[in-house]
């Protein structure tokens, strides 16, 4: 690491604790959970393929991914139009529907597979449509999450092309559809493959939305691992899973890193040189996004209606019920009390995934001198995406088999839950952050330096003034994500301290009574607490958020 | 006349761009419209192929009204400031986009451009490879292409250095000429202007004030401030 440093006393000090913090947290709570997955995998009693050649693991690798293929597909194909009307087209309101579209994907799973069990079900607004438990509602739900990857990190793209090429073609006498087909989708393709690819990543490692929606008959790779863990107690076979997880997950990375890299390549211009005012030839993309934003509102609206019905009409009969602990005693603590529980610890893992992503995003917007400093610091960068895609309940899993027991044995300690939340809100974090460093023109720390300043002074007067309010939105970023987060949370809580999304879901599991009203109301809650913290977040006017 | 502007008008947001403009190029001229930066002439480039709407008056092609004809069946070109060539695509698939488009054998009509701008040879290179002469010397072989009724150019050789503009405006000058191209040509300097179009139309704050040969408009500015202008 040493190489990285410039030759400046002191600096030598700040690399390795930027570079050290992060590796050190990486390795306890990531890279030693995951190796003891891959060890007990590789290495326990029976033969490795008898878990694979199960009939029903192939079958659930295949739900899996032809679910986050499908998913990723529609995403892309209803994502487009709504990119270019909210990136390119000048209107009025347009930044608050830009600040709209990020709402369902920081929406807490578990939240969505409720809402989109009141919508479906029988009886529910669309129950005629008979998509209760079944593989398109669980497309469905994927899709609702992930329009937002698409339509914000295409449209950041798409924002900054210069609309004179595809004037340019027109002119030459290409007809709308072509000018889009062989003008604009080539010149968009690098990000229209990273976002597929993110979408594809979230899609593969869904959990909380499967596993409410999904019922018996349907899951994921990641479903199954909760099973076999939770209620068949079959280690070995989750482990062997969570490997075929690691790969798929991992294939993906690399595709969407190498895509990244390739949609650098096109040069940039002011928004106001690509956006202009809407036409008549934007009706077939506006109706796109109308009726889009319509059906995305209509799982929200239906869970908010559902909250307010009780067994005696409408009223709030269900919220009241929320300082109880739910019929047949279905809780150990009350809902009120579950929420206080969530917050508190997404508020440490907030803290936790903001000073470790802040070291490390300073690292990593360095350029240094030496070529292998650079490739260092790449690899640095890779690491530090891993638990985006490794999913939440491989953390959660890894974190039962490797930290319960000496030398680490934090099986009764609280800091377990906060830590897996920080863990996957990191990624987030950094990708929010570093890229706002990184637009820093080095110039302006050479003037500081120049000026007198010492390096802890320019980091501060540049580095960190500058980042202060993205690293604010970051941290909100985070806290929702932490707030929401069930996949590992899942394996972590303990029943004495359950989050409110554990809560949810043990309610949803024994319906009857006030129980599944309960649920419900429980879920608007935890909504609107996440969509408050969001739009606080988008006040702050970052647009790194949500884009990949 | 080939094309007849009728007191055209354009607004930009809330700004008079482009006021009240009449014009007419006959087949085979060559009309430069010269003027400062912000004179709107640009603007008006961009009414004439329909990328800007026209705020009143009218745009006839043959004594025909074009104003609901869409951009792309126009059948003009145009060539823009800093090329535009498309960056995915190769010097030999910009130049033979109009013929693709129009599903027209390419390439021989594209090795013939080519070899027109002097660049034979080239077809393979990435356009990223090239200078900024060579890449203005691409766009107007793509441009051409297809044999546009109007050959609209916008500021075509401001990107390029002193030296190399003058000789590009030459060259420029021969083409047109040896291909007869009907077009309009935008320019903030009158030397170029002088060399390369046949009459000259000045246009200050969107107004047009004066038409004429060179000459015309060299030895006799209609107003002080052309006068300055040219100075």
């Amino acid at each position: 690491m040493i190489a990285l440093a410039r030759r400046r006393p002191g600096t030598v000090f700040w690399m390795v604790l930027g570079v050290g913090v992060p590796l050190v947290f990486l390795a306890i709570f990531f890279v030693w959970p995951v190796l003891a997955i891959v060890g007990r995998g590789l290495f326990g009693e029976g033969p490795l393929l008898e878990v694979l050649a199960r009939p029903r693991t192939l079958r659930l690798v295949g739900l899996t991914l032809a679910q986050a293929a499908i998913a990723s597909v529609v995403c892309v194909l209803v994502g487009l139009p709504i990119a270019h009307v909210l990136y390119r087209l000048r209107f009025r309101g347009r930044g608050l529907l830009r600040a709209l579209v990020v709402v369902p994907f920081v929406l807490p799973t578990v939240v969505v597979g409720v809402a989109f069990r009141t919508l479906l079900r029988e009886g529910g607004p669309l129950g005629f449509l008979g998509l209760d438990g079944t593989f398109p509602a669980i497309l469905l739900a994927l899709v609702f999450f992930n329009i937002s990857v698409v339509v914000r990190t295409v449209g950041g793209t798409w924002e900054g092309l210069d609309s004179r090429q595809e004037e340019a073609a027109r002119v030459l006498g290409a007809g709308p559809a072509r000018v889009f087909l062989t003008i604009t989708v080539p010149r968009l393709s690098g990000s229209i493959i990273a976002a597929a690819s993110i979408v594809f990543l979230f899609c593969s490692t869904a959990f909380g939305v499967v596993l409410v929606l999904g019922g018996t008959r349907f899951g994921t790779i990641e479903t199954e691992i909760w099973l076999l863990t939770t209620q068949f107690l079959d280690l070995r076979a989750a482990s062997v899973l969570s490997i075929t997880q690691l790969i798929v997950v991992f294939g993906m990375l690399l595709l969407a890193a190498r895509a990244r890299g390739r949609s650098t390549a096109q040069r940039r211009v002011g928004a106001l040189r690509s956006s202009r005012p809407p036409r008549v030839s934007d009706a077939l993309p506006i109706a796109v996004a109308v009726v889009t934003a319509l059906l995305l509102a209509l799982p929200i609206v239906s869970l908010v209606a559902r909250s307010l019905q009780t067994r005696d009409g409408w009223g709030f009969g269900n919220y009241l019920a929320l300082s109880g602990t739910g019929s047949r005693n279905a809780l150990v603590v009350p809902v009120w009390t579950a929420l206080g529980n969530s917050l508190a610890v997404a508020a440490q893992a907030t803290v936790l995934a903001v000073v470790i992503g802040l070291c490390a995003s300073l690292v990593l917007s360095r350029t240094p001198r030496s070529a292998r400093g650079r490739r260092a610091l790449e690899w640095f960068d890779g690491a530090l995406m891993l638990p985006l895609g490794v999913s939440a309940v491989t953390v959660g899993f890894g974190f039962l088999i490797t930290l319960n027991q000496p030398p680490l044995d934090l099986r009764s300690s609280p800091v377990l839950v906060p830590i897996a939340q920080a863990l996957v809100a990191l990624p987030l974090v950094v990708r929010t952050v570093l890229p706002v460093l990184r637009g820093i023109d080095p110039r302006l720390r050479e003037a500081a330096a120049v000026l007198g300043s010492a390096p802890w002074r320019v980091m501060r007067d540049v580095d960190l003034a500058i980042v202060a309010r993205p690293v604010l939105a970051a941290s909100g970023l985070a806290f929702a994500v932490a707030l929401g987060e069930f996949g590992a949370t899942s394996f972590l809580s303990r029943p004495d301290r359950p989050t409110l999304p554990v809560v949810i879901f043990r309610l949803i599991g024994l319906p009857g009574g006030d129980n599944f009203g309960m649920a419900i109301a429980a879920a608007v809650v935890l909504a609107a607490v996440t969509v408050l913290v969001i739009a606080l977040v988008e006040r702050l006017r970052v647009g790194t958020i949500g884009a990949f | 006349m080939a094309l007849v502007l009728e007191d055209v008008s354009v607004w930009l947001d809330r700004t008079l761009a482009v006021d009240a403009v009449s014009l007419s190029v006959a087949p085979g001229e060559v009309l430069g419209i010269l003027g400062p930066s912000g004179s709107g002439k640009s603007t008006l480039l961009r009414s004439v192929c329909g990328l800007e709407p026209l705020g009143s008056g009218r745009v006839l092609w043959d004594g025909e009204d074009i104003a609901r004809t869409p951009v792309h069946e126009r059948g003009f070109a145009l060539m823009f400031q800093d090329g535009q060539l498309f960056t995915h695509q190769s010097v030999a698939q910009n130049v033979g986009y109009a013929l693709r488009v129009r599903h027209r054998p390419a390439e021989a009509r594209v090795a013939e451009l080519l070899e027109l701008v002097g660049l034979s040879g080239f077809g393979d290179r990435r356009v990223t490879e090239l200078s900024g002469g060579e890449q203005q010397r691409v766009a107007l072989a793509r441009s051409l292409a297809a044999s546009p009724r109007l050959l609209l150019l916008d500021e075509p050789l401001s990107s390029l250095d002193r030296e190399l503009r003058t000789r590009l405006a030459a060259d420029l000058r021969a083409i047109l000429t040896a291909t007869a191209q009907t077009a309009l040509f935008v320019t903030h300097d009158q030397d170029e202007a002088f060399a390369v179009a046949d009459r000259v139309a000045v246009l200050m704050a969107g107004r047009l004030v004066q038409v004429g040969t060179a000459a015309e408009v060299k030895s006799s500015p209609a107003t002080p401030e052309i006068a300055r202008f040219l100075a």
